[in-house]
């Protein structure tokens, strides 16, 4: 876990308005950015992440949760949120206001 | 036929036996030709969209051969005011097909468009989709060797108020390269299809779709040759989704309808994604994927009573 994401410890990200989910028998996702017409394709794990988004769960609180589903290290759960949040955040799927 | 007023052309008016009525999910047309050769070739892109009468405003297309003194050329009439010529049978058909093909898509904007080969075993559908030069109408075609029924080639309608596939009749862009690996996996094109590049899913044993529901998703990447042996791997409903987004061209001025839909396309399928390989390899891998679905959907043997 980097520096910069113990900084963002405290963020409480929220799902873009203009985006479209759009969830599959499988568990998969699809989102779909309204603004720019690109389709993105979520895993079952990241789906159960993007729809913990509600701009009150922190990316620790999103953790716990997958932790309840997976059984993987926390470090490793933590590390991936993070990747996915970031991710996400470069795309502008999620609003970026880390750090309210 | 019944002309009508607002849309027929009338300045073909041929005998009653030389033009054909067709509707296609609600779209009317009618074919006016004098070449048995073109009214055989027709009837076995559009015969089960035939209908004994058209009723309502429909489009009036025509092919005839028209020879003025030393030149000879197919004419295409797809309104009363375009016609174009072309120096065979086969290049006249495929535009008068394209044509048909466009005003189907026009008329029924409120489908969504998938590109894809459509085919049927065991009661099952299979969708084979790729980016164009893919291979998908080389595999699809190589896959009726393994028991596989053709729908359709190219494109298929997704009906978002029911969520069913409609394939839409297209006849198959076959170059020589093509027909050369089909020749080798034993596909046997009938010689006057071949002759005028016009080979439809009729040449390959056609099937109705019925109420099908879709099982198997192929996801083509690369093209079928001589490379290296096909590998697999699955992928997600939501990843065949994007996929099929993308090819459809689906914008945000769609609204979420599409998305929906696609969900409900794929609610039972399963789907995978092959790369690169030998097309009877290709062939074979794609029918031991659906040979498992179609074994779970098999009833189980009764249990005897004693």
């Amino acid at each position: 876990v980097s520096e910069r994401d113990t900084a963002l410890a405290g963020w409480r990200p929220r799902r873009s308005a203009g985006v479209l989910a759009q969830p599959f028998v499988d568990g998969s996702a699809v989102l779909f950015d309204v603004d720019t017409g690109i389709a993105y394709a979520l895993t079952s794990s990241a789906w159960l992440v993007w729809q913990a988004l509600d701009g009150d769960a922190r990316p620790p609180d999103i953790v716990e949760r997958l932790a309840d589903c997976y059984a993987a290290q926390r470090a490793v759960l933590c590390r991936d949120v993070m990747a996915l949040l970031h991710d996400l955040q470069t795309k502008g799927l999620i609003e970026s206001d880390a750090g309210r | 036929v019944t002309p009508d007023a607002d849309r027929a052309d009338r300045s073909h008016a041929l005998p009653a036996d030389a033009v054909r009525g067709y509707a296609i999910y609600g779209y009317q047309f009618a074919i006016a030709t004098r070449s048995a050769a073109a009214g055989r070739l027709l009837d076995r892109l559009y015969a089960p969209h035939a209908v004994a009468a058209l009723t309502g405003p429909y489009d009036a297309f025509g092919v005839e051969y028209v020879r003025h003194e030393r030149r000879a050329s197919w004419q295409v009439r797809t309104s009363a005011t375009e016609c174009a010529a072309y120096s065979s049978l086969g290049a006249a058909l495929r535009a008068l097909e394209y044509a048909i093909c466009s005003r189907v898509l026009a008329y029924r904007s409120d489908l969504i468009v998938l590109h894809g080969a459509t085919l049927l075993r065991s009661g099952l559908l299979t969708l084979v989709l790729g980016r164009s030069g893919a291979g998908k109408t080389t595999l699809a075609i190589a896959l009726t060797t393994h028991g596989f029924r053709l729908l359709s080639d190219d494109i298929a309608l997704l009906d978002p108020a029911s969520n069913q596939l409609l394939p839409l009749p297209r006849c198959f862009h076959l170059d020589r390269r093509s027909r050369g690996l089909l020749a080798s996996v034993g596909v046997a094109l009938p010689a006057a299809a071949v002759q005028h590049g016009f080979v439809t899913p009729a040449d390959l044993g056609y099937a109705t779709a019925g109420a099908s529901t879709l099982r198997n998703v192929v996801l083509l990447t690369g093209g079928t040759g001589d490379a290296a042996s096909a590998d697999g791997c699955r992928v997600t409903q939501a990843e065949t989704a994007v996929e099929l987004l993308y090819e459809a061209g689906w914008t945000a001025e769609h609204g979420a309808a599409p998305l929906s839909a696609l969900a409900a396309l794929l609610a039972r399928a399963d789907c995978i994604r092959l790369s690169r390989g030998r097309l009877g390899e290709l062939s074979g891998r794609v029918s031991s994927f659906c040979e498992a679905n179609e074994a779970a959907t098999k009833p189980s043997k009764p249990v005897p009573v004693r």
